[in-house]
């Protein structure tokens, strides 16, 4: 058993973790964070199913693809906290259940 | 095998982690949890080999995603306890478990049951001397692959013009806003440290060519350096706003543009560099981009306040 293999299980089991709490909870904010901590996930089943056995550097394709990533997720998490804050601020919502606090 | 007990608890740890953010009743543990994530996670990028994402992680996933997410807690009510949701009884939440749990095992076997194959990491090391710099990252962020990296700006543009649009909401009376006690930490050390990260920023940058670093991570750096001078204070919001902050967002993108213009007009290939100006395009587009970078995230971090001229978001007036 190699880290690389190591670090892809652990990264799947973060896939499904993020999806879970996507699916599990109402408030926007965990879902949020959800979404995040399910997106590190896949960046780890990226660098490590790639991993070359004998290599010490990762495959620079898929760590190009990764920093993109980051910097995407970034951009789509401020934009959805924005959405959030401007629900919050108009109808008291904090998940999209309808009307009022969940 | 010392190194692999390491990587097993620390991938054990990661796991835990990212179910306690996921899973716990209070909110605001659960994003303090998500910033040890982060951190735990760029360890895990050293690990496999990536100091490039391990310093993008650490400035990105674990700090700015950390202070964005408790920005909005604080906005709208950080004494939140959320329960899951009634919808899913004990069963189906098991049921949604379980499924996740397969998916889980499909995905990993899915890539590890294939064939090993070399990667592309020897093709770039062949194509290297032709890419004008030495880091085999930055060489596939702005050139190999530019075009993924030309739309990435391109999204952090929008992302920046999305928030702007939406205004910045007036939190509810009865959400009691966080206010930061005054103490040294903030008024003395941050102005002190903060030049410093912006130099490290620039080093970053400098230094992308030929090892680890590139436009990202300095500009994350930067951006850092700027929220922690939001944190004490300083008369930032004024000399960063209006035309001279718009210009800023916008122009690591709109240099990238032109530099794949010009490769398109006189090249024939979109963001193909004649060997002897890579370097050069590389670097030019790198300075832009950092500074973007830095701008876009810094403004993401302020609900991109100071963007446009001061205008209160619709529907206020109702509330």
């Amino acid at each position: 058993m190699s880290s690389a293999l190591l670090f892809t299980v652990c990264g799947a089991l973060i896939v499904a973790t993020g999806l879970y709490g996507l699916f599990v909870h109402r408030h926007i904010l965990r879902k949020i964070v959800a979404a995040n901590v399910g997106v590190g996930g896949v960046y780890l089943v990226l660098i490590g199913g790639s991993a070359v056995p004998g290599q010490t550097a990762a495959d620079p394709v898929p760590q190009a693809l990764t920093l993109t990533g980051i910097v995407i997720a970034v951009s789509i998490t401020a934009f959805a906290l924005a959405l959030l804050q401007n629900l919050h601020a108009r109808t008291g919502a904090r998940s999209l259940d309808g009307e009022g606090d969940p | 095998m010392p190194a692999l007990v390491f990587d097993g608890l620390l991938a054990l740890g990661l796991v835990v982690l990212a179910w306690q953010a996921v899973a716990g009743t209070h909110l605001f543990r659960s994003v303090v949890l998500f910033i040890a994530f982060g951190l735990l996670m760029s360890i895990a990028w050293l690990r496999l080999g990536a100091p490039d994402i391990a310093m993008a992680e650490a400035a990105v996933g674990a700090g700015l995603t950390g202070v964005l997410l408790l920005n909005t807690l604080g906005r709208i009510g950080p004494e939140d306890v959320d329960e899951p949701d009634p919808r899913y009884t004990r069963p189906l939440r098991w049921a949604v478990f379980g499924g996740c749990l397969l998916l889980a095992g499909l995905i990993a076997w899915a890539v590890t049951a294939r064939d090993r194959v070399a990667g592309l990491a020897p093709r770039v090391r062949d194509q290297l001397g032709e890419s004008g710099v030495e880091n085999p990252v930055t060489a596939v962020l702005l050139n190999f692959r530019g075009l993924d990296t030309l739309v990435e700006v391109g999204v952090l543009v929008l992302a920046v013009v999305a928030v702007a649009s939406l205004g910045r909401p007036r939190p509810r009376p009865e959400t009691r806003a966080w206010e930061a006690p005054p103490s040294a930490l903030l008024d003395w050390f941050i102005p002190r440290v903060a030049p410093v990260a912006v130099l490290v920023g620039a080093y970053l940058w400098w230094a992308g060519a030929k090892l680890p670093g590139g436009a990202f991570q300095g500009g994350t750096v930067v951006a850092a350096a700027g929220v922690m001078l939001l944190l004490s204070e300083r008369p930032l919001q004024e000399a960063l706003a209006g035309a001279r902050l718009r210009v800023l967002v916008v122009l690591g993108f709109a240099g990238f543009l032109t530099v794949a213009a010009l490769s398109q007009v006189f090249g024939g290939v979109l963001l193909e560099y004649p060997v002897h100006w890579a370097h050069g395009s590389i670097v030019a587009i790198e300075i832009g981009l950092t500074l973007s970078i830095a701008a876009c995230l810094f403004v993401l971090v302020r609900g991109a306040e100071g963007v446009y001229p001061e205008r209160d978001a619709a529907g206020e007036d109702r509330a």
